[in-house]
């Protein structure tokens, strides 16, 4: 069956159809508008909060008094503590020093440790572990929470447990720092990247004299329990902190290793060491890092290369050259890229005997 | 003002305050604290911002010290020294970085562009203090 419309029939229907989506789009566009409105208006909001917060912060840390301000309105507004504490963290990132006192000092107010402490008996996990950064941030851990906050190193998830040997490594509880590294080492061999972290924040606790720390990283690098691989991810992170002193012990590490057996020997671990020498331009360990050029290991060679290209004596000069007539295509393109990049060590060659040789390959 | 609230006293206020500083941070926080430290305790003039490139296009009288972030709003911090570097109004303008994790290829490009000197985050107000006072001699 047909149906046959009239032409004003059809127009009509056209203006309906026309009417009905501009409609809609009306009312969508002014779904949108309000619902960007309403979102606005929150963050102004919410920036107006932070602002009077931060004021509020701010006198409480000069003027202890003007803290009560602060503190009765947190006691009222519960919920406002998570502000106030992310204001406090991020200044925390920025500043060192007395300001970084003052800081831990407004954190440490017993209004807002009330708050996350309550946190730690929760179970949601999510709530547990800002509990826990929050001890980490006031580098507190009260005694009666060490046992528990220790059992959490070996809490299935791994989220817990870093944040529970976070809290440990900022503390003043020595007696626990070394036991949480050696834990930590051996639970992340599948996540290494968060001993970085743990380092870091053992490194900078300000409680912990610099001879324990070393003392501690030594333990570490000599503990059976722990991996070579890890023990080589160790020793790029000690040697990030630019201390001399270690390179004595990673020289000690090297001799012996260049002096035990060849098939003991793991290569990333020795690439490690020689790498860190280097960075830390021990050139009393020239002798042993040319020696290692002889362990046929890619990592190992370019790592001696790396160090000598530190050392820039003229015996490591001498070597490079010398590295750079017997070796293979790559480690040329490796040579030859660095004295490309490094304007000194050309310098040296062009000023040095070594020049000829260099020139005639 | 804070200091006014606080009521601390301003030991450099009678002296003739000419130094000019702007700070550029993003955090507001930070630029209070280092306002206060400035202005109140230090007596300079101070003024902040958490974008560089409105400075670039003020037309306020340049300042003798910009301290500021390498992140901003905008422009890059890089992009803004070199930037104001090439601006003759800013020739005179002394610059001190704050900024976190540097490396080598960083700290050498911000010596390229003439930097006065380069402080490591998190910043020791104390010693900012002391480099300000550096930079102005």
């Amino acid at each position: 069956m047909v149906i046959n419309y009239s032409e004003s029939e059809v127009f009509f229907l056209l203006i309906l159809i026309t009417a009905i989506i501009a409609a809609t789009g009306l009312y969508l566009g002014l779904l949108i508008l309000f619902s960007r409105y309403l979102t606005l208006r929150d963050k102004k909001a919410f920036k107006e909060l932070k602002n009077k917060y931060s004021e509020l912060i701010f006198e409480a840390m000069h003027n202890e008094e003007k803290s009560i301000v602060l503190f009765e309105r947190l006691n009222k507004n519960p919920k406002q503590v998570s502000i106030v504490s992310a204001i406090c963290k991020d200044l925390l990132e920025e500043v060192e020093g007395d300001v970084e006192k003052k800081v831990k000092g407004v954190l440490r107010h017993p209004e807002i440790k009330k708050h996350y402490l309550s946190y730690l008996n929760s179970f949601n996990n999510r709530r547990k572990v800002k509990g826990l950064l929050y001890l980490k941030d006031i580098q507190t851990l009260p005694d009666h929470q060490e046992a528990e906050v220790f059992k959490l190193l070996e809490h299935r998830l791994h989220y817990l447990s870093h944040a529970g040997a976070l809290v440990i490594l900022a503390s003043k509880k020595s007696h626990l720092h070394e036991k949480a590294l050696i834990f930590s080492c051996q639970r992340s061999e599948d996540c290494r990247y968060t001993v970085v972290e743990l380092l870091w924040e053992y490194w900078n606790n300000n409680f912990v004299s610099r001879e324990s720390k070393e003392k501690c990283f030594q333990s570490l690098l000599g503990s059976e329990s722990i991996s070579l691989e890890m023990k080589a991810l160790l020793v790029r992170i000690i040697s990030t902190f630019n201390e001399h002193h270690f390179s004595i012990y990673f020289h000690e590490i090297l001799k012996f290793i260049l002096g035990s057996e060849q098939n003991s020997r793991n290569f990333s671990f020795v690439a490690s060491l020689i790498n860190a020498l280097g960075k830390l331009r021990y050139v009393k360990a020239e002798k042993e890092v040319i020696q290692a050029f002889s362990i046929k290991s890619k990592e190992i060679r370019i790592a001696v290369i790396k160090a000598l290209v530190q050392f820039k004596t003229d015996n490591a000069v001498y070597e490079l050259v010398k590295i750079y007539k017997t070796s293979t295509e790559y480690l040329k393109k490796e040579i030859s890229f660095i004295i490309e990049h490094d304007d000194e060590l050309t310098r040296q060659i062009i000023t040095s005997e070594a020049k000829v040789n260099l020139l005639k390959n | 003002m804070l200091a006014k609230k606080l009521e601390i006293k301003n030991p450099n206020k009678d002296l003739p305050c000419k130094f000019s500083i702007v700070l550029i941070d993003q955090n507001e926080m930070l630029l209070n604290l280092l306002d206060f430290e400035l202005a109140e305790r230090k007596g300079f003039s101070v003024t902040h911002s958490t974008n560089g490139v409105e400075l670039l296009n003020s037309d306020e009288p340049q300042p003798d010290l910009i301290i500021m972030d390498l992140i901003m709003e905008g422009i890059s911090g890089i992009e803004f020294i070199k930037e104001l570097r090439s601006t003759k109004s800013f020739t005179h303008t002394k610059v001190i970085v704050l900024s976190e994790k540097l490396n080598d290829a960083d700290i050498r490009q911000l010596e390229s562009l003439k930097v006065d000197d380069i402080i490591q985050k998190p910043v020791n107000i104390s010693e900012l203090l002391f480099r300000v006072e550096k930079v102005r001699e």
